[in-house]
């Protein structure tokens, strides 16, 4: 596709929750330090999985949560940082359409009403005049365009007036007196008929019927239900929509002919999207580009079809190989280990590290492959172990320095097919230095002090990867991938996994 | 096909409520046998949980199972043998917290499956539960044994379950959509883990899900369920590669990202009917972009269709001899249009 302007600039933005705890202790890093633009008329699509902050990165460019630090720029006006006239003018610009259709519609109210809420709390119409010259504009329900702002209506030199192309009014609903110093601009209607007019366009356009308008919610199916959000969603005419998982919900037959829907509104008023989803199919049908977040970053970006046949980053590698079934052609699988970190304690260097299929291994070590993945979960249990509540076995345990041998040894012998020798202790067969270092953290997992062992394993066997926090690398053709294996120094992430987990 | 691990034969479960008779699962036959799994697919209200349920005696009122019979081994549980085989059957819903109860800690749990249906106890108990943890791929099992669900992750808990289902020690496990509330590469671990304790416990397995992918790389056979009536029947190569029910087909295409982008999806008109009478017709058929006047008048029965050697099965009178039209040349749908 074509470089279109930037419709957004994200630069750099951050949310983070603090819970306040007793302890002071660290924020919920939900969306920390992501940039990237959201060009005019095309689908971002949003990838990753739950809890890497999606949603919450869509909240806040529409500063429906407040950014904890960095900006979204829509003409050269920092949204993130606007109150009062100048959010509300944001927030008709800027819509969000919620993925449970049947909990974002109220029950009390029916159709027409839900989907005329945001006219009533915007007090709609309000319409924008553009005017030649400095003449004032006067009358009920009209302004005079300030700015770049959008005209509803223009009133040339002449007197002659023009609606904006698809502008939800017609000449016929008001009259326009230019004759004096000043612009008396007269609604025919009143307010609230033109609010059911517009709710019935609104009806058509998402494709329901005319009779729906007094229908409840609850007698809607969920594809019904999800139309009537996106109606919501269009009543103050907006340009920009952030869709946050709208067809998750939705069996496939259905799902389509929303996805539809939503592609044809697209193409009809110029839309543009942030597509958020899961579902990694449905991105790939929608989406002009794509980005992939993990634990509050954007791993890797890049137009659609280029991310899909060919990831930069292990983390997209990973995730695409994941799908079931033949929909995208992947290699043998990638099977992540474990879940994705707490954002209040990630990882430090780089994200992904403690789950990367391609993680860059100290050299000083010979450790076979297998081995190199016991380390690597040895230490996410120990880690685990110390962030972990503790019962109050345990703490007393630690108090009465009851040492923790039987779960200790239980995970050598499980993680590392280690034997018992015949005095009770523990033998892996693995290169001396590095069982060394297993023992020692082994040691220290014994003595309660998980941390110090997980530290220990790190100190020995982390590298650039747990070190370095890898910046977002232009990998040409428009894309960026945050891996530090796309330094010269190293080798690219894909051979890297091809050797490691598709050779022989 | 006696030697078969489960058989259920014109199964029919419908539920009474005031105003009408629902039938949920309306005449499904089909059969699992030792160590392969079985598929059933088909979008919300197809009555594929409530197959399920019955397979498993769950169905509670006013659902009652009215016709058919359901063997295990060739013993008969419609009738209420269900306690006889209450351990060889175990079942894995979609929500793991559902399945899992909160105050007390997930190896309890498992050793109270344990105590019941393998009369363990004591060490010999907690020994087996840790056991099975592993065996499930939780790290750190033996610590983990004595947390509570709720310390545990999405996919962590749906091991679990599955370890409880494994302490029954079953020979047929039903699995109901046990990866839809999971993010994609835990499903994939979720998976692998059921696709290797298949293979070593030599399980037999009953598979629902609404989602293709998952069908596609999970199992060895296919059903796909329309409005309580299996509309197709296929080894899951040939569902794929050769579709021939046109609701199996407009399923197929519906799925985005199968191609690349761009391209408009084709859509089934409609929603899923509620079957409330006995079928005096095609039940897809005011859906079907290739119904003809027949398909209102005629109930499809299910015959032979594609690969003479695949057990290939549909209902629809496009393959019926006794009907001058035939199916359309390629797989293709037409775009059903755009109608709430």
């Amino acid at each position: 596709m074509s470089e279109a302007e930037p419709f957004l600039e994200v630069r750099d933005l951050k949310k983070y929750y603090d819970d306040g705890g007793l302890l002071g202790s660290d924020p919920v890093k939900a969306v920390d330090g992501v940039s990237f633009d959201i060009r005019e008329g095309e689908t971002l699509g949003l990838v990753g999985e739950s809890g890497c902050g999606k949603t919450t990165l869509g909240r806040t460019i529409l500063n429906l949560e407040t950014a904890t630090e960095g900006e979204v720029l829509a003409d050269d006006t920092d949204v993130t940082s606007i109150s009062g006239r100048e959010l509300r003018r944001w927030q008709s610009h800027a819509q969000m359409v919620f993925q449970d259709p049947d909990a974002s519609l109220n029950d009390r109210m029916t159709v027409g009403e839900i989907i005329r809420e945001p006219l009533d709390a915007h007090d709609w119409p309000n319409l924008a005049v553009s005017v030649a010259g400095d003449r004032e504009v006067a009358g009920k329900r009209v302004h005079r365009a300030e700015g770049d702002e959008r005209p509803d209506l223009t009133v040339d030199a002449d007197g002659s007036v023009t609606v904006r192309e698809g502008a939800p009014l017609s000449t016929d609903d008001l009259t326009v007196d230019a004759d004096g110093g000043r612009i008396d601009v007269t609604l025919q209607k009143h307010a609230a008929e033109m609010r059911e007019d517009r709710v019935r366009s609104l009806l058509e356009q998402v494709g329901l019927r005319e009779e729906h308008f007094y229908r409840y919610p609850h007698q809607f199916s969920g594809g019904q239900s999800q139309r009537v959000g996106i109606a919501r969603a269009l009543a103050l005419e907006p340009r920009f929509l952030v869709l946050d998982e709208p067809v998750s919900a939705l069996d496939v037959s259905v799902q389509a002919r929303i996805i539809n829907l939503l592609e044809d509104l697209q193409a009809e008023l110029g839309l543009t999207f942030l597509f958020i989803a899961h579902d990694l199919s449905v991105v790939r049908h929608i989406a002009d580009r794509v980005a992939v977040m993990y634990l509050g970053e954007v791993m890797e970006l890049g137009p659609t079809e280029q991310v899909f046949t060919d990831p930069a980053h292990p983390y997209t590698e990973s995730l695409l190989s994941a799908i079931p079934g033949s929909m995208v052609e992947t290699g043998e699988r990638i099977t992540l280990r474990g879940t994705p970190p707490s954002p209040r304690d990630p990882p430090s260097g780089c994200r992904f590290s403690s789950r990367c299929p391609a993680k860059i291994r100290p050299d000083e070590y010979s450790v076979t492959g297998e081995h190199w993945e016991a380390l690597d979960q040895l230490q996410s249990v120990f880690r685990a172990r110390s962030n972990a509540e503790k019962g109050i076995v345990d703490v007393v345990k630690e108090r009465l320095g009851i040492q923790d041998v039987s779960t200790v040894d239980e995970l050598l012998l499980e993680l590392f097919d280690a034997e018992r020798d015949g005095d009770g202790g523990i033998t892996i067969d693995m290169a001396d230095d590095a069982a060394a270092v297993v023992y020692e953290a082994a040691e220290l997992a014994r003595a309660g002090d998980e941390a110090g062992a997980a530290e220990r394993l790190d100190d020995a066997f982390g590298s650039v990867c747990s070190e370095e926090h890898p910046d977002a690398n232009d990998v040409g053709a428009g894309r960026t991938s945050r891996c530090l294996r796309h330094r010269e120094a190293y080798e690219d992430p894909g051979p890297v996994i091809e050797q490691r987990y598709r050779s022989d | 096909m006696s030697d078969a691990l489960l058989e259920v034969e014109n199964l029919r479960t419908v539920f009474h409520t005031e105003k009408e008779t629902i039938r949920a699962v309306d005449g499904v036959s089909f059969d699992v046998q030792r160590g392969e799994t079985v598929g059933l697919v088909g979008e919300s209200g197809s009555g594929k949980s409530v197959t399920a349920r019955s397979v498993l005696g769950l169905v509670e009122e006013p659902g009652v199972i009215e016709e058919g019979s359901i063997q295990f081994r060739g013993d008969e549980l419609v009738g209420g043998n269900w306690e006889e085989h209450r351990g060889d059957i175990a079942i894995v819903f979609q929500d793991p917290m559902n399945s899992l109860n909160p105050v007390y800690t997930v190896g309890n749990q498992i050793k109270e499956a344990l105590r019941i249906h393998q009369g363990l106890r004591g060490q010999e108990a907690t020994d087996a539960a840790i056991e099975l943890l592993e065996d499930v791929g939780i790290p750190d099992a033996a610590r983990r044994v004595s947390e509570y669900p709720h310390q545990f992750s999405g996919g962590m808990r749906q091991r679990a379950v599955i370890a409880i289902a494994l302490a029954c020690d079953p020979d047929l496990l039903v699995c109901d959509e046990p990866t839809t509330a999971l993010d994609v590469t835990i499903q994939a671990q979720i998976l692998e883990l059921l696709d290797e304790l298949q293979r070593e416990e030599d399980l037999g397995v009953l598979f629902i899900t609404h989602d293709m992918g998952v069908i596609e790389e999970t199992t060895d056979r296919v059903n796909v369920m329309y409005a309580g009536e299996f509309v197709e029947s296929a080894p899951v190569d040939e569902l794929f590669d050769a579709p021939k029910h046109p609701y199996t087909k407009g399923l197929l295409a519906s799925i985005p990202g199968r191609t690349a982008g761009g391209d408009r999806l084709p859509t089934i008109e409609g929603e899923v009917p509620t079957s409330t009478s006995e079928p005096t017709e095609c039940r897809f058929a005011p859906r079907c972009p290739h119904a003809f006047d027949a398909c209102r008048e005629v109930h499809p029965e299910r015959i032979a269709v594609g690969d003479p050697d695949a057990a290939h099965e549909a209902a629809c009178l496009l393959y019926d001899d006794e009907f001058e039209e035939s199916p359309p040349e390629d797989g293709v749908v037409a775009d059903g249009g755009e109608t709430a």
